[in-house]
């Protein structure tokens, strides 16, 4: 939270200072598509830095290339140029199964619409990334069920994602998304499929879990949404528009 | 080992959530094996069938013909050139009879096809199977009586009208009465019924009981002696089959007043020689089967395919989401594999269960022998696995490569 902002006129995050290393550390990323014979630039040299226990929210208007931003933070996708160093690590250049690794081990998804599997209980799909990072059956539900407890859902631990409401569905997600203690939690309009009390209800789980020491990354449209954080990163056009705190 | 786990878990989860699709596809696989496995029965029941009753029954005798007719199916040049053979003749029985060594018996043949008839209430049958022979004939020929006796050596001397009759022969014309000593008209002669065989099995929907013996005399004496008649002679040993059949050679070759560089003219046959066409025509039969059974397995496994294209497509969302959470390339691939493979090795165990069943309702319903042999059990399971794997590579190694955020934004 005390992260100073860093404006794109600031000295280039290479040259971070030196002590705990960031969580993010993008440095002069670009996201080239090529659609037939036209290229599309969805991110033009992007810097940032993102300490650890910061709650960024990234804004934009769609188009505006925080997708991409995203997918790549979120190691879904690598960049085209540039570097990007993950806790220390530099990932843009690891293979698919590494990537996946690292997203197992470090990153933490929430998504807009979920991303629940239908036909497994709440507790199977917290304990979906244990089983892809190999733990075993009993600390997995365990862990699972801890979590399921942490966001007030213990005893939904045996329904079915349908029989749950959206923001209960969200905060299973959630749950889901820490069960690996990941060093980053990355929050896609995280409230855009809930209505607006079910959607501050996750906002507020979001702030109490900032509290707690996690790393959020919060990407929305939605000023509002964006205000809830710390420090707001805008995009336009694939480049960062501005990077300030929150008042 | 523990992704490995969760693969298999959702393989199966994926199977029963689509009970519908499984099952018809199952089905497929199930036809398939059924199919090969009720065909492979059969065809190794006949092979036993053949190997054991057929042949195996004579396998120390052998037989001079004047023409062999199983040439004509493997050398039809030598069976044109031998029907210029000269006759083979009583005489030559009566030689071979004489100066073999190494036969323990030897006794002529001649078949022809022929009508009789009850004189007792008139009852008939067609086409009877009338093998004029010699008083040697129950020595090589396997021929247990039911009641009554064989034919004597007096029969054939005093040219005796009597006739020992299949079981068939003696049920139709003489049904709920003893044949012994009843009379059966034979073309206007009348013959003296003076045993009957026991009832022998079928061969290949063949009832074997429909035939009746006679003394050659009789029947030469009854319809001529112009046609060509068989020896058949059964060596003392196994051991002294070879130099029996030299032997044979020999004494027709000099009364043939065959020159050394000659061919024979006349035909030496042996069940061996009559295996090895079986193994010939059996193979071939077999190999085409197995060629059409296996397009019913070739396309069991495109519906393998294509329904786990379906499923891969249908779950693109859940590989992608799969994958942002920690799922390698291989996990994936494992998942669908082991879907695939679980429906081909299901629909496979099934199959060779059914087959089987089928082979033995074959085997008890009609006249086809069956037998079943663990490596068709154990090649069939192999097979379906290789299907399961060699059909699900493709769609599971485009479900490993679809990338997480084109999954996750699929709708």
């Amino acid at each position: 939270m005390t992260a100073p902002a860093a404006p794109q006129t600031a000295p280039s995050p290479a040259a971070a200072p030196a002590g705990a290393p960031a969580v993010i550390r993008a440095i002069h990323l670009s996201k080239v598509y090529e659609l037939g014979a036209q290229q599309v630039r969805a991110l033009d040299d992007v810097s940032l830095e993102i300490g650890k226990g910061e709650y960024v929210a990234i804004m934009g208007p769609s188009g505006s290339g925080k997708s991409t931003l995203m997918n790549v933070l979120g190691c879904l996708d690598v960049p085209s140029s540039g570097e990007y160093w993950l806790r220390g690590q530099e990932v843009s250049k690891l293979s698919e199964d590494e990537l996946a690794e690292i997203r197992n081990r470090e990153i933490g998804f929430v998504f807009q619409t979920f991303h629940l599997l239908a036909r497994q209980t709440a507790l199977r799909n917290v304990e979906l990334p244990l089983v892809y990072g190999a733990v075993r059956a009993d600390e997995r539900r365990a862990r699972a069920l801890e979590l399921l407890r942490q966001v007030g859902l213990e005893k939904r631990a045996d329904h079915k994602p349908n029989e749950l409401s959206g923001g209960e569905r969200q905060r299973v997600a959630i749950a889901r998304a820490l069960v690996n203690r990941p060093a980053l939690l990355l929050a896609d309009e995280p409230t855009g499929n809930l209505d607006s009390r079910t959607g501050k209800e996750i906002l507020e789980l979001l702030d109490r879990l900032h509290g707690e020491g996690h790393t959020i990354l919060l990407v929305t449209h939605d000023p509002e949404v964006g205000r809830r954080a710390a420090r707001t990163v805008r995009v336009r056009d694939g480049r960062i528009e501005s990077d300030a705190p929150n008042r | 080992m523990i992704a490995l786990l969760e693969g298999v878990r959702i393989a199966l989860q994926a199977i029963w959530g689509q009970k519908l699709r499984s099952a018809l596809t199952l089905l497929c696989v199930i036809i398939a094996i059924l199919s090969i496995i009720a065909v492979v029965s059969v065809l190794d029941g006949m092979d036993l069938y053949v190997r054991e009753e057929v042949a195996g029954a004579g396998a120390n005798v052998f037989t001079l013909r004047r023409v062999d007719e199983l040439k004509v199916l493997t050398d039809l040049q030598v069976f044109l050139d031998s029907l210029g053979n000269p006759r083979i003749t009583l005489a030559d029985w009566k030689a071979l009879r004489a100066e073999m060594t190494l036969a323990e018996f030897v006794d002529p043949l001649r078949s022809r096809s022929g009508d009789l008839q009850a004189v007792r209430d008139g009852r008939s049958i067609r086409n009877v199977d009338l093998q004029g022979r010699g008083a040697e004939y129950p020595g090589i020929e396997d021929l247990d009586l039911e009641r009554g006796r064989h034919l004597t050596q007096a029969d054939i001397d005093q040219r005796r009208e009597v006739l020992v009759i299949g079981a068939q022969v003696a049920e139709t014309l003489f049904p709920g009465v003893d044949p012994l000593g009843q009379k059966v008209r034979l073309s206007g002669r009348h013959y003296e019924v003076v045993g009957v065989f026991a009832r022998r099995s079928n061969v290949l929907g063949q009832d074997r009981n429909i035939f009746a013996i006679l003394p050659l005399s009789a029947l030469f004496a009854q319809f001529g002696s112009f046609r060509s008649i068989s020896v058949q002679v059964k060596a003392k040993s196994l051991g002294d089959f070879a130099a029996a059949l030299d032997e044979a050679r020999t004494i027709m070759r000099v009364r043939h007043g065959l020159r050394p560089q000659d061919p024979d003219d006349f035909n030496l046959t042996t069940a061996e020689q009559f295996l090895t066409l079986w193994e010939k025509i059996s193979s071939g039969i077999f190999a085409t089967l197995i060629g059409v059974v296996s397009i019913t397995l070739v396309v069991g496994g495109i519906i393998i395919m294509n329904v786990m294209l379906v499923s891969v497509t249908e779950r693109t969302r859940e590989v992608g989401l799969r994958k942002a959470l920690g799922a390698r390339r291989g996990m994936i691939l494992f998942q669908f594999l082991v879907e695939s493979v679980t429906l081909t090795s299901v629909g496979g165990v099934v199959g060779i269960v059914l087959g089987f069943a089928a082979a033995f309702l074959i085997g008890a319903f009609s006249p086809l022998p069956y037998s079943v042999k663990p490596w068709s059990i154990v090649s069939a399971l192999v097979i379906v696995f290789a299907v399961g794997v060699f059909f699900g590579l493709y769609p599971a190694s485009r479900a490993a490569r679809l990338q997480p955020v084109e999954a996750l934004r699929r709708e």
